[in-house]
């Protein structure tokens, strides 16, 4: 008997997917030259900030803001904590409640906070961010369901002037299977007080030291005190056995630069085929060895060269028996 | 002086006053200037069009794949630039069958991410860093964790546009009938 799985969060139909559009929400810092919160504070010192929310859909909303936690996602870039998950550090020096409210069509408003820097705050840039959502998940129920959130993320960027301190470190590496393709993934942290941006070059070579893979990874912001991962998906699935990768990072800017080798281990696991088709952005493998030889092509190829042989041989043979008789 | 010859002075007075103030603000009324103010709207990204087939029970592990749509639109008039990031949650059980269990949230994986698509406003920049565009290092892999799947640098990305997103749900084996809901969050950022 053949029952059905309603997997439910994947199909949005048009009617949802109107429900989704009408969310336009609008949170933009007020009196500052870009468009996310970037001011200079010394320990100790409050500033009081102002922030506009708008509605700008077409229509009635309710939404909820709050301050959030600020990490650096998976090979560079923002990450803001989820609503409801634990404030810390630099979210602390915000004065900023989370609310929720109702917000017709087109209405604007201000909130104002406050910044307060600890005393004890060392130099260095700091970040945590300010979040505007739909309250409620957009939900569409049926065969299939689907749930969504939909947020706009602000940076508040606070630099205490001093010592500037750039750093970056590399942890281990893993190996993964994603979707039938290898993915590998290296650990790194930022342990300076500036965000970076380096350019991480990683080769990877088999047990007799030929290289398999090499890709260049172009890092998006790397916040000062946060860790990460450099990953890379690979157009095809990594043979069982030891690898070594080399981990080259460089950030121009901030003059710094190591080189790394970590070992990894590729464990042969189980899983479905890859997509079909050709996948862009994938970095390639060279495996070719012997063992990825097409055997049974090259036994039939070589069965068909003496069967060829052997009959050359018997022709030329009775050739020679004729002219001599 | 008698009091009607002193109201004809003032009066007289007070045409050459204003007379003179006509005189003065004639030039001024001649360069009349017309003020338009345009205010910005907001930022916005969010999926739609998600495609899934229903799955039918096995005893394995087995791959469902699925499409969904990214729109995300820059209204602030500011061309400060934008990144996009997506994510999801575990997908709930809910069902009568025993055993049901929630599929976690690294089963949904990103396969591939296509270029973005303009459907109103400015161009997509072709040159390298301008955008909207894919991250340059692929952002295929599990969505558990947030990846950014589409960025436009600053003076670019004025507009709206759309993005193909393929996706593949790894349902583990002996998942029980039933329906498993999930929750996609979508970011907008505006930050460094």
């Amino acid at each position: 008997m053949v029952a059905v799985l309603g997997v439910a969060l994947l199909v949005l139909a048009s009617p949802a997917s109107a429900e989704v559009d009408g969310v336009e929400l609008g949170l933009v810092p007020v009196g500052q030259p870009g468009p996310f919160f970037d001011i200079s504070m010394r320990p100790g010192e409050t500033r009081t900030l102002e922030v506009e929310i708008a509605n700008h859909g077409s229509n009635r909303i309710t939404a909820r803001t709050y301050a959030t936690d600020v990490y650096t996602i998976i090979n560079g870039g923002f990450g803001g904590r989820l609503r409801g998950e634990a404030a810390t550090g630099t979210t602390l020096w915000l004065d900023y409640e989370s609310e929720r409210f109702d917000l017709a069509v087109g209405d604007r408003s201000l909130r104002s906070f406050t910044v307060t820097v600890p005393r004890d705050a060392g130099p260095g840039e700091y970040i945590t961010s300010l979040i505007l959502e739909n309250e409620d998940q957009v939900a569409h129920d049926g065969a299939v369901a689907a749930l969504q959130v939909v947020r706009q993320a602000l940076g508040v960027v606070v630099t205490v002037p001093g010592q500037r301190s750039p750093a970056m470190e590399v942890g281990q590496a893993q190996h993964k299977v994603v979707a039938g393709r290898s993915v590998l993934s290296v650990a790194v942290s930022n342990p300076g007080n500036v965000r970076l941006k380096p350019i991480v070059e990683l080769t990877l070579r088999d047990a007799d030291g030929d290289t398999v893979s090499q890709a260049s990874v172009r890092m998006d912001t790397f916040y000062a005190i946060t860790d990460s991962t450099v990953e890379v998906p690979l157009d095809a699935l990594l043979r069982a056995g030891t690898y070594a990768i080399e981990v080259a990072f460089e950030d121009v800017a901030q003059s710094i630069s190591s080189t790394a080798i970590r070992n990894l281990a590729v464990v042969a696991t189980p899983t479905p085929a890859p997509a079909a088709g050709v996948v862009p952005g994938l970095t390639g493998v060279n495996q070719d060895d012997i063992e990825a030889l097409p055997w049974p092509a090259i036994a039939l190829l070589a069965g068909a060269a003496l069967v060829a042989l052997f009959l050359v041989r018997h022709s030329r043979s009775r050739s020679r028996r004729r002219s001599i008789g | 002086m008698t009091n009607r010859s002193l109201r004809r002075g003032l009066a007289l007075g007070a045409s050459a006053i204003a007379l003179l103030l006509t005189s003065v603000a004639s030039p001024a009324l001649a360069v009349d200037t017309v003020t338009q103010t345009i205010t910005g709207g907001g930022l916005t990204a969010s999926i739609g069009d998600l495609n899934f087939p229903d799955a039918a029970y096995q005893n394995g592990e087995h791959a469902v794949a699925g499409t969904m749509v990214l729109t995300a639109a820059d209204d602030t008039g500011t061309s400060s630039g934008w990144k996009v990031t997506v994510m999801t949650s575990n997908f709930v059980w809910a069902g009568s069958a025993v055993g049901g269990q929630d599929i976690p949230a690294q089963a949904f994986a990103l396969t591939s991410a296509g270029a973005a698509v303009m459907i109103s406003g400015q161009a997509v920049g072709v040159a390298a860093a301008t955008g909207p565009q894919v991250p340059p290092t692929s952002p295929v892999g599990t969505l558990d964790t947030p990846r950014q799947v589409l960025y436009a640098t600053a003076a670019y990305g004025a507009g709206t546009y759309s993005q193909a997103l393929n996706v593949t749900l790894t349902i583990p084996a002996l998942s029980r009938v039933g329906t498993y809901t999930g929750t996609l969050t979508t970011t907008i950022t505006a930050a460094p």
